[in-house]
């Protein structure tokens, strides 16, 4: 709790970074966190960079961070932890496999969808529609493929396609509750273009940007501040910060996707934001999306 | 001179020697030899019958192409199409390129979305040496059993198709299959029926596309080809009058040889009639021996 706020961040793993369960737990309690959505991420071996293997032990070759992973938390502090699974959609069992892994173990939500495939793909639109009709909110990460100055093992890491790839998904399911999040995603907070050449661009955001005018007209759309890319997405700019959690008060959720440092909580005391406003991206949002089952 | 722009080996049954005994009665000069990269989870294996050799990474293999350009190298023209998702599948086309002259990027036909990066990074590539893009767009039509696939897609829509022409203007496309030529017609159909029949109604999609992008050129293999140009003969008139220059002949198949008895029993100008039968392809891929 910060302030009386119930903290929970909603965009994690199991074993990453270096940290174990009692790690995880200890991390938490030192930034005041009760409870955190803990994702697997079943991208394939040859989708996801080597130089990140060091951050996720036990992974497999169909999976980044396996399912196991985030069920061993759960099933040992069933209250400080939310599952999540979201299947890779291209398998031919992928909405039998969720709809098992929600039956047997109550999943939440759908995460983390981080595919190298367009979000717009009929097979991931299916899957998306079976998360509308039981209510599970869709965890996307979205980068382009901003080009790096080697070939292999990829000359690009992307996923999920562009902003308006997204956009699509969002007219498609009308009725699924999409939380957006990750380079590309929140570059496109800025109407300036940098999306195509920065990860994390920084400086004044000029208006027009995508995520705003996706915010505004699709109800169905939230977002996540985690990761390098929403903690750049809200300190680069403060006043335009302000003015847009404001406005979008009840579609961003407080999120880390990191242990290593605290900059999520340190950006949203720096704004010095409405203790209603704080207390809905801390939690109320997130609670109204998904209520923790212990 | 007439060119099949697309068709397989060891398919229907026909190997080298069956496909040029067929091209011979039908008066076909030149065949365009199209390996299919779809893996085994990606088509429906009631069609497995057709594909004789396919193996779990592929359909039609590349090497039943090269064997047979290698025994008639006057009568193919070698097409070949890595799947996109393969980290090497640019090196293994520039192999096939300057390995065995490889002139046609295809066919293209994967469950996956048109203008996903990895495959524009491809497209891009062939853009650059001038290598044709043949695909196919299949929209997810319901099979109404769950398994093996609910549908089988390939491509995305016409909207996907659009966005990739645009992404690769340099890059010269031949679009084909149920999705592309049901979409000739702006009947709303293509989502609903895979060869939708009756009189062509304005504002199709394709049309829009050809009208609006000058790399896209389209054949009229298959039954949804023959589909797209018979449904309706008083607008395929004017529809061949307008693109003239950007339609192919081509047959997918070899159990009939109703495309090319199509063609020579409708009422076109000649000059037209030679363009889509063959001359249209020698301009987009000249003949090697």
């Amino acid at each position: 709790m910060i302030d009386d706020i119930l903290v929970i961040d909603s965009h994690n793993h199991a074993h990453y970074h270096g940290n174990n369960l009692q790690t995880t737990l200890d991390n938490m309690d030192r930034y005041n966190i009760d409870k955190a959505w803990i994702m697997p991420c079943e991208i394939p071996l040859n989708e996801w960079c080597p130089d990140n293997a060091h951050e996720v032990t036990g992974f497999t070759k169909d999976a980044k961070i396996t399912f196991e992973n985030a069920l061993y938390y759960k099933e040992h502090r069933p209250e400080r932890f939310v599952l999540g699974f979201c299947p890779d959609p291209r398998d031919p069992y992928a909405i039998d496999r969720l709809d098992a892994a929600v039956h047997t173990y109550g999943i939440q939500y759908c995460g983390e969808w981080k595919f190298r495939m367009m979000f717009d793909n009929w097979d991931t639109i299916d899957l998306y529609r079976y998360c509308g009709e039981h209510n599970l909110p869709v965890v996307l990460h979205l980068e382009y493929p901003l080009q790096l100055k080697q070939k292999y093992p990829r000359p690009h890491w992307w996923y999920g396609g562009t902003i308006e790839s997204l956009e699509r998904a969002l007219q498609l399911c009308p009725e699924t509750t999409f939380i957006g999040h990750a380079p590309g995603f929140w570059a496109n907070i800025s109407g300036n273009y940098d999306y195509k050449t920065e990860f994390y661009p920084k400086g004044k955001i000029a208006p027009g940007g995508k995520v705003p005018e996706l915010l505004r007209k699709y109800p169905n759309l939230y977002c996540d501040i985690s990761g390098t890319s929403g903690a750049n997405a809200m300190s680069r700019d403060p006043e335009f910060s302000v003015k847009f959690i404001e406005e979008f008060q009840d579609k961003i959720l407080y999120g880390r996707d990191l242990y290593h440092h605290n900059l999520q909580q340190e950006t949203l005391a720096s704004l010095n934001l409405p203790k209603e406003i704080l207390r809905k991206i801390y939690s109320g949002n997130s609670l109204k999306l998904v209520t923790p089952k212990d | 001179m007439i060119i099949d722009v697309h068709n397989h080996a060891n398919y229907q049954y026909h190997n080298k020697d069956k496909i040029v005994e067929n091209m011979d009665r039908h008066g076909i000069d030149v065949t365009w030899l199209h390996s299919w990269e779809g893996q085994l989870n990606e088509w429906c294996p009631d069609n497995a019958k057709e594909f004789t050799g396919f193996t779990p990474e592929a359909a039609a293999p590349f090497k039943y192409c090269v064997e047979a350009k290698e025994k008639y190298p006057d009568r193919f023209v070698l097409a070949y199409c890595p799947n996109p998702r393969d980290p090497y599948a640019i090196d293994k086309m520039d192999a096939a390129v300057n390995t065995y002259g490889v002139q046609v990027c295809g066919e293209w036909k994967f469950r996956m979305m048109l203008d996903n990066w990895d495959c524009i990074d491809l497209y891009r590539y062939c853009g650059e040496r001038n290598i044709p893009v043949l695909f196919h767009l299949e929209y997810p039509l319901l099979t109404h059993v769950k398994y093996p696939r609910p549908h089988w897609w390939y491509a995305g829509t016409m909207e996907t198709v659009e966005r990739t022409l645009e992404l690769c203007p340099e890059t010269k496309f031949i679009g084909h299959a149920m999705g592309f030529w049901a979409d000739i017609s702006g009947d709303g159909l293509s989502m609903k029926e895979v060869y939708p029949k009756g009189k062509v109604v304005e504002g199709g999609k394709l049309i829009k596309a050809l009208r609006k992008y000058p790399n896209l050129y389209c054949d009229i293999s298959g039954t949804s080809g023959l589909n797209g140009i018979s449904r309706d003969p008083e607008f395929t008139k004017e529809f061949f009058d307008e693109f003239q220059d950007r339609i192919l002949f081509g047959r997918d198949l070899y159990i009939h040889n109703k495309h090319l008895e199509f063609m020579q029993s409708i009422d076109v100008p000649e000059g037209i009639r030679r363009k889509i039968l063959g001359e249209n392809a020698l301009k987009l891929v000249p003949l090697r021996g």
